[in-house]
Parts: C-alpha cells; sequence; structure tokens
C-alpha cells in the first residue's frame, strides 16, 4: 500500500511539475506574440573538429513577423547570407540575391523561421523542450538525427522576449554559438531593410 | 415448340450474339498507338513511347520573371511531394557526400584521371579549400563541413560535370536548382517520378484536381499544369467518356427522328436491333484472329451500324410497296443487295493490304458483321417485316425531282473543280499526338510544352542489346565514334568499363601519390587552420576502396530501358543532327527525332492511303464491270463516289479540317457507301415503272440518314480520331446522298 502510494505521490508531483513548465511555455509564447520586428546583431562562432581554431563572423538581422520577412547578413568576413520574403527565399552574396529553389536550402530555412519566431507548436513534434529558468533547452525527439543533437537558447535576465545566445550542438561533438546583442524588440523597419 | 419453329433462324443469330459477348468478356481490349501506325516505323515509335522522358511526370510553370517561376515551381514540388503524389530521387543527403565519393572509382575513367591529377596541384588544393573555407562562414556550413572532410579535393565535382552534360543535349534550355528552364527563365519544368503507373486514371485525377487548386491559389499572370503519360491518360479517359455520352444521346435522338419520319413500326424496330445481332460475333472474331481488339477497331462499330441496316431498310421499303410473297420481293431485289454487300465488302477487302494493324482489324471486323447483316436481312427479317405492311403502304410516296442534265453536269463539274481546290488545300495532320486527343485546355498545354522542349532541337538515340550490360557496352562504342561522344556513356557504364574504371583508381591512388597528395594537403590546410584530422574520412576511404555505399545514379535517372523480353536499350538524348543519324546506322543504333518520325508517318500515311483507295478502286471497278457487264453504267456508278469525294476534299480544306490517319480510313468506305447508292438509282431507273416501287427514294435517305445518325454524330466527339471519322462521314455521306439523289438520275436519264 505505502508503495502504491509512494508511486502516486510521485506521479502527482511530476505532473505538478510537467503543468508548471506547460505554463512556463505557454506564458513565453504568448510574451513572444507581443513581438512584431526585431533588429539584433551577431556574433557566430563555429567550434569545429576539423578546425584548430573557432571562426567567427558578424552579422545582423532584421525580423517583421507581419510581412514575414527576414534578413540574416553576414558581413564579416564575407558578405553573405539569406533573405525570406513571404515564401520567397533567397540567397544574398555580395550585392547579388539569387531565389533559393532546392528542397534542401528551402527546408533549411523554414526551419529558421521556426527556430527565430519560436513556433513552440511546431517545434514540440520533433523535440523535447526543457525550461530551466532562463534556459530552454531542445533535444530532437529522433535519436538518430544527424545534424542536431542539442540546441540551448539562452535568455535576456531582465526581457524574456530577447534572445542572448543560442548554442546548437551536433552528434560529432561540433557545436555553433549565436551572441546577440543590441537587440530592438519592435522597432521601426521600414520596407526597404530587407 | 411453334413459337421456337416460326422464330428458329432469328434465335440462332441472337445466340450467336451472346457467344460473342462471352468471347469478348473474356479478351482484351488495347488501347496502343502501335496499332495505329504502319509496320516500317512501329519500332522506332515503340521505342519512343518506351523513352524514360515518357514515364515522367513533366510540372511546367510560366511567370511573369524568372524569379518567380523558379519560387513557384520549387513551392510546386514540395506541394507535391507532401500530398505523396511524387517520389523525389533519392537525395544525396541520405547516403551523405559520402555515396559521391565512393562511386568514384567506377567512374573514374581516362577523362576523369586527367581531371584529379589537375585537382591535386598545389594551386588547386588551395582554391578548393579557399572555397570551402568561405563556405563555412554561409548559412549552409553545416553542409559544407560534410563535404569537405569527405572530399578535400572537390573530386565528385567530377561527377557534377558528368551529370550536367546529360541536359546539354538541348541548347536552349539551363539546368538551374532542380529545373529545366527555357532562355528568359520565366518557363521552367520540374520532371518527377510519380508513384502510380502512367495509366492509372484514378491518379491522374486526383493529380487533376491537386493543380485546378493549385492554379486558384497562384498569382495573377502564373500558370502551372502538368504533362506525361498520365496528363494523356487523363485527356484520353474524359475525353472517351464525355464522347460516348454525348454520341450515344445524339444518335438514338437522330435514329428515333428517322424512325418516325420514315418507319413508325413496331417491326421496324428490328431493322434497329440487326446492329446488336451482329457487332458482338463480328468483334469476337477479330479477337479470335488478332489476339486482341483494338479500342478503335470497336469504336468503329458506329460506322458498321451505318452499313449493316442498309440491307434490312431496302428489303423493309421493298416489302411494303408490294403485294407478293416477300421471299419473291427479296429475290427480286437480291441482285441489287448482292451488288451493294460485294461493293461495301470489296472496300473493306482493300484494308486488309495495309500495314496497319487497326486497319486489317477494322477489315475482318466489319466483313463478317456485313456478312451477317446481310444473312439476317436477306433470310431473317422479311418474314417480320411482311406483317406490318399496311400501316405505311398507303401513304403518299415521297419522290424527289433531280436536277435537269445540264444543271447536273454543271453541279458536277463546279464540285470536281471544287474537290481539285481542296486536294491542293489540304493539310495531313501526322502528329502522333493528334491521334490521343484535341480539347482546348490540353492543346494549349501541349504547345507551351512544345515551346519548352522544341522537339525539332533534340533527338533520341537507343543502342540495343540482348541484355542491359550489351546495350551498354554498345552505347560505349558508339559513343567512341562520335566527337563528343555520349554524356550517358561516360555516367552510367557497363559493368566491364566499371571493372577497368575501378583498376585505374586503384592504380592511380598507390601509396606514393597519397604520401604525395597528403603533404600537399596539410601543407594548405595548416595555412587555412584545419586540423591534422580533418580530412582523416578520405584517406581511410582510399585505403578500403569500399565501394558498397556507393551512390547509384539510376536513383535519378535510368537510361536502360527493357523493351521486350530480350532486348534492351539505353537512351540518349542527343542533337538532331545528321552525324548522329548517319553514326547510328553504322553501328546498328536507332536515331529517332520527334520531326524525322513525323516525316516518316505522314509519307507512310499518304503512300497507305493511295494505295488503299487505288485498291478500293479497282477491285470496285472489276467486281461492277463483271456484275453489270456495261462499260457506261460502271463507270456511272463511281459518279456519287468521284462527286461525293470531291465534295468532302474540298469541305475539309474550305473548313480547315486537318486530316489525321484516321480520315482515310473514311475514303474506302466512301467509295463503298458512294456505289452502293448509286447502284440503288440504278436499279431503280432499270426497273421500268411495276418494279421500281421496289426502290422508293424514301428507302436511299431512309439508310443516308440511318448512316448519318449512327455515323455522323462522331463529329460531336471532341477526341480527334472519333471527330474526324464523323466530319467526313457528314460530308461524304451527305455529299454522296445528295449527288446520287439529284445529280445522278440526270445522267441515267440521259443513257436512257
Amino acid at each position: 500500500m505505502k508503495y502504491y502510494l509512494s508511486l502516486l505521490s510521485c506521479l502527482l508531483l511530476t505532473l505538478c511539475w510537467a503543468q508548471e513548465e506547460k505554463n512556463g511555455l505557454d506564458q513565453y509564447a504568448r510574451q513572444m506574440d507581443t513581438v512584431q520586428t526585431l533588429q539584433s546583431n551577431f556574433v557566430e562562432e563555429k567550434h569545429l573538429s576539423l578546425l584548430n581554431q573557432p571562426i567567427q563572423s558578424q552579422g545582423t538581422f532584421i525580423f517583421d513577423k507581419k510581412i514575414q520577412s527576414l534578413r540574416w547578413q553576414y558581413q564579416q568576413p564575407f558578405e553573405t547570407g539569406f533573405l525570406i520574403e513571404k515564401n520567397n527565399v533567397y540567397r544574398l552574396q555580395g550585392q547579388e540575391k539569387k531565389p533559393v529553389s532546392n528542397a534542401m536550402g528551402r527546408m533549411f530555412i523554414s526551419e529558421m523561421v521556426v527556430w527565430l519566431t519560436l513556433d513552440f507548436d511546431k517545434l514540440k513534434k520533433d523535440y523535447s523542450i526543457t525550461l530551466n529558468g532562463k534556459e530552454i533547452s531542445f533535444v530532437p525527439q529522433s535519436k538518430e538525427h544527424k545534424i542536431i543533437k542539442k540546441i540551448t537558447i539562452k535568455l535576456d535576465e531582465k526581457d524574456d522576449r530577447v534572445v542572448t545566445q543560442v548554442k546548437m550542438e551536433e552528434p560529432s561533438g561540433d557545436f555553433i554559438l549565436w551572441k546577440f546583442n543590441h537587440t530592438q524588440i519592435n522597432p521601426k523597419l521600414p520596407a526597404e531593410a530587407f | 415448340m411453334k413459337f421456337l419453329y416460326f422464330h428458329r433462324k432469328l434465335l440462332c443469330f441472337v445466340g450467336l450474339s451472346f457467344l460473342g459477348i462471352l468471347g469478348l468478356w473474356k479478351g482484351t481490349i488495347e488501347e496502343n498507338i502501335l496499332a495505329l501506325v504502319p509496320q516500317h516505323i512501329k519500332q522506332q515509335v515503340m521505342l519512343f513511347e518506351h523513352s524514360p522522358l515518357s514515364q515522367k511526370l513533366i510540372v511546367i510553370t510560366r511567370a511573369n520573371s524568372a524569379t518567380q517561376a523558379q519560387q513557384v515551381a520549387g513551392e510546386v514540388r514540395d506541394k507535391l511531394l507532401q500530398e505523396g503524389f511524387i517520389t523525389l530521387s533519392i537525395p544525396l543527403a541520405d547516403k551523405g557526400i559520402f555515396g559521391l565519393v565512393a562511386s568514384l572509382p567506377s567512374h573514374f575513367s581516362q577523362q576523369a584521371q586527367t581531371e584529379t591529377e589537375q585537382k591535386l596541384s598545389e594551386e588547386a588544393i588551395a582554391k578548393q579549400l579557399d572555397r570551402y573555407y568561405e563556405g563555412l562562414f554561409s548559412f549552409q556550413g553545416m553542409l559544407v563541413t560534410q563535404q569537405m572532410m569527405h572530399d578535400p579535393f572537390g573530386l565528385t565535382e567530377i561527377l557534377f560535370r558528368l551529370w550536367g552534360k546529360l541536359g546539354q543535349s538541348v541548347p536552349s534550355l539551363t539546368y538551374q536548382d532542380g529545373f529545366l528552364s527555357d532562355s528568359d527563365g520565366t518557363q521552367v519544368a520540374g520532371l518527377y517520378d510519380t508513384r502510380a503507373s502512367v495509366s492509372d486514371i484514378s491518379a491522374a485525377q486526383q493529380l487533376q484536381r491537386f493543380f485546378s487548386n493549385l492554379q486558384s491559389a497562384l498569382p495573377e499572370n502564373t500558370r502551372v499544369f502538368f504533362m506525361g503519360g498520365l496528363r494523356y491518360t487523363l485527356e484520353n479517359t474524359s475525353l472517351i467518356k464525355r464522347d460516348l455520352t454525348i454520341i450515344t444521346l445524339i444518335g438514338i435522338a437522330c435514329l428515333g427522328i428517322v424512325f418516325i419520319c420514315f418507319f413508325r413500326s413496331k417491326r421496324a424496330l428490328l431493322i434497329y436491333m440487326l446492329p446488336i445481332l451482329v457487332l458482338p460475333p463480328a468483334a469476337w472474331i477479330t479477337q479470335l484472329v488478332f489476339g486482341h481488339i483494338s479500342g478503335i477497331t470497336l469504336g468503329f462499330g458506329s460506322v458498321v451500324v451505318g452499313l449493316s441496316v442498309d440491307y434490312a431498310i431496302y428489303i423493309y421499303f421493298a416489302l411494303q410497296r408490294t403485294q407478293t410473297d416477300p421471299q419473291e420481293t427479296v429475290s427480286k431485289i437480291s441482285r441489287h443487295l448482292w451488288c451493294n454487300f460485294l461493293t461495301s465488302g470489296l472496300c473493306f477487302v482493300s484494308l486488309l493490304f495495309s500495314s496497319i494493324e487497326v486497319f486489317k482489324q477494322i477489315a475482318v471486323f466489319a466483313l463478317v458483321a456485313l456478312s451477317l447483316a446481310f444473312a439476317i436481312s436477306v433470310w431473317v427479317f422479311p418474314l417480320y417485316f411482311e406483317k406490318s405492311k399496311n400501316t405505311y403502304s398507303n401513304e403518299k410516296k415521297v419522290e424527289l425531282n433531280p436536277l435537269p442534265f445540264k444543271a447536273a453536269l454543271v453541279g458536277l463539274v463546279l464540285l470536281l473543280l471544287f474537290g481539285v481546290w481542296g486536294g491542293k488545300n489540304l493539310s495531313i495532320n501526322s502528329d502522333l499526338a493528334s491521334l490521343n486527343s484535341t480539347s482546348a485546355s490540353f492543346a494549349q498545354d501541349r504547345q507551351t510544352a512544345e515551346s519548352l522542349f522544341p522537339s525539332t532541337q533534340g533527338a533520341l538515340l537507343f543502342s540495343l542489346g540482348k541484355t542491359e550490360e550489351e546495350a551498354l557496352q554498345n552505347n560505349e562504342r558508339l559513343s567512341a565514334q562520335l566527337p563528343s561522344g555520349l554524356p550517358v556513356s561516360e555516367l552510367f557504364s557497363s559493368e566491364f568499363v566499371r571493372q577497368q574504371n575501378q583498376k585505374r583508381w586503384r592504380e592511380f591512388w598507390n601509396e606514393e601519390r597519397i604520401n604525395q597528395a597528403k603533404e600537399l594537403l596539410q601543407r594548405e590546410a595548416q595555412k587555412k587552420g584545419f586540423s591534422e584530422q580533418a580530412f582523416d574520412s578520405f584517406w581511410t576511404f582510399l585505403q578500403d576502396n569500399d565501394e558498397t555505399s556507393a551512390f547509384d545514379f539510376t536513383n535519378w535517372y535510368n537510361p536502360v530501358i527493357k523493351i521486350s523480353q530480350g532486348l534492351y536499350a539505353v537512351v540518349n538524348i542527343v542533337p538532331n543532327e545528321d552525324l548522329y543519324a548517319q553514326t547510328a546506322q553504322k553501328a546498328g543504333a536507332v536515331f529517332i527525332s520527334a520531326s524525322m518520325l513525323q516525316t516518316q508517318l505522314a509519307q507512310s500515311v499518304k503512300k497507305e492511303a493511295i494505295r488503299v483507295v487505288i485498291l478500293a478502286l479497282v477491285l470496285n471497278l472489276i467486281a461492277l464491270g463483271l456484275l453489270l457487264r456495261k462499260v457506261k453504267e460502271t463507270v456511272l456508278c463511281f459518279i456519287p463516289v468521284l462527286a461525293g469525294g470531291c465534295f468532302l476534299l474540298g469541305c475539309l480544306a474550305l473548313f480547315h479540317i486537318s486530316v489525321n490517319l484516321f480520315g482515310l480510313i473514311f475514303l474506302p468506305l466512301l467509295i463503298g457507301l458512294g456505289i452502293d447508292y448509286a447502284i440503288f438509282q440504278l436499279m431503280k431507273y432499270q426497273s421500268k415503272q411495276a418494279a421500281a416501287q421496289l426502290y422508293p427514294t424514301q428507302a436511299l435517305i431512309a439508310a443516308g440518314l440511318s448512316t448519318l445518325a449512327g455515323f455522323g454524330v462522331l463529329i460531336f466527339a471532341k477526341h480527334a480520331v472519333l471527330f474526324m471519322m464523323g466530319a467526313c462521314a457528314l460530308i461524304g455521306i451527305g455529299g454522296t446522298v445528295g449527288v446520287s439523289l439529284f445529280i445522278l438520275p440526270a445522267f441515267w436519264e440521259k443513257k436512257a
């Protein structure tokens, strides 16, 4: 009997915790809903086993939820990037803007939109999501995922809507780190910014 | 018992009809275009049909700009995949870049060796690492990492170059991001493998619904549609279903009108029951002779309906006009009936000498049907027609006044001139696709597809062999004889060449070369900051030479086709140039270009037409000469044929109706019908007063209108073949009946 009671207690505790976490994610999702536009600078660090030293690149990104546009622009060391305008995707190379229509490129970029808007409904289908204070972790549900082992997002201490760091770990041990700074929530973005 | 005895003859034919239905039930109906082409170009058409491209789903996107066209095409592809309509060829990502690297040894030709040597120079290695390094900073950096680790020298580019060469045969097309596009990029095409077979009508209908829904959601001035086997299946099936419904309804309505105007008797209904008695056994016997029966032959049933009832109509009217014993009346007009049967039959006999299988089928089918119809009309029906005499016999006779001699002569000359003009301006459509369908939207889409893939630019070259390996080896030999080679032979090699390539690869990557390449790579890699272990997987592959995970390019495109048991072909897309045609001929390969095939088909069809028409004319001339034994009468019997034929040619040219292959079936038939009507008029004018009532004008009009009701209604069909038969019937038979009624009598009278 004692055994069953303790099992029931554990189950109730787990359910309460899960409910709390679900509430936390829902609350966070509601907060993210208030974000209509975003502008930020980023530093990207690639820690790859094939390199003796991590490589670093810098750039900016702007995002407008209403017109579903995103510009991810590397400025150093090379001027590259990508641009999403509704369902259209372009590769940026210097001043050139070329459409991307190959399936892999499109998939990659649509995945980016899910991550940037933190669309939890979609993410929950593929990842186990854990909220831990100001940190959200995503682990692929499929253990055989070839590209991602884990993604960790760090939120700003003062404003949960601001992401300060994203770390993406690969099964090989390689990882990529994005650090965001000078993030502005809902700035006015002129259409020509994209 | 008495009932059975009385109806014994009719019951025998009813039994035969049931037997025919049973026989047909177990047989197969074929809808293969091969049955429609002359024997000597059958192989080329068959190869054309088996080309790998004919099995693909081709999705064409048109937009205002190149960017928009590419984007929409990409979205459509994603949705088609999502809905499960297409299977994308196994992507490289499934096996990773490692699969490609593993397939390098099999493709290591002499040319590939030269390219590899160039890629191993210090300068080339530095450039390659620069490219990789820059790629690491792009948003596709993760993919670059994999590529770099497994293929540090960029050797897989050699394979991509070979792949890219496959599409270079059509110069105006470019290949970008998985799509073929025209010069300005506003029209792009995606080629996919479908889950369904090309003859799956249900899949074709689902696909059609998908594209209809999709179109409504697309931006203005953007259009997406699909072509390929599934579209043809959809077009043909939908059209034939629609046509059959409409034609049946209109045909029944027309026959109803003819019945009300000329018969109005229960017994006369038997005349229209005749086709039910003769068509099933005729089709069954045709099936027994050829082993199968074409849908087109069965479709020709409507023609036989029109012809077969003629005998019964003549007998019916003869019996209504006389008070004598039925058998005696029938014997009085038997000479006319035999003449009719003989002339119609000989026209179909001429089709037996054609090299087009479906013509032969039609000949057998029609000859059996006409024989049965003749037998039933002469031996069975008179018994039944006799009883319905008094209902109609007292009605006023309808007689039409023929033209006076001079007017008839002028009319005849005008018709002849009209025919000469028509013959000069007539266009013959030898396009194979025109035998499939003519719906307006389909024709428009086909035109767009044709503008994107102009058939004049490219051609197909088939290397044949008893086995796949033999076909591939023959293709390699043929490639060696051509200055630019055949790209297919480089990417899809025979087992023999693959083994040679693997041997070459092993000899090339000896220890000394590996060490040398390692040293150069590491020196350049150090400058960029790459670690020493970065390229270990490539060196491991060189040592193990494990090709088990090699990427198979046939997952993307398989140029080897099985034509029949023990006959394989490798299909090459080549420029439409004489050099390829001549080299192929010397090597025993088959070179086919759409334009060449069209020309050959047009020439063959013309030859067939001339042969069949001349034969029909000669046979009929001999038969009539023997029967009538008078030169003038024999010659005059050809006036309706000649004038009706001229009227047909003139009208076809005047209304810009392009004659397809099936218009030609009608020519001998027109000869037969024209002579039949002429014989009817001849008998009438030879019979003088008393016996002339055996040949009332109503009989000729009723026979002509019945044929038109059964046959001419095909003009309402959308299907090109059926429409052509209907158009020729309506104009040709109409003209022949008109000439027989108004012009020909003037010549008989003059003669008399």
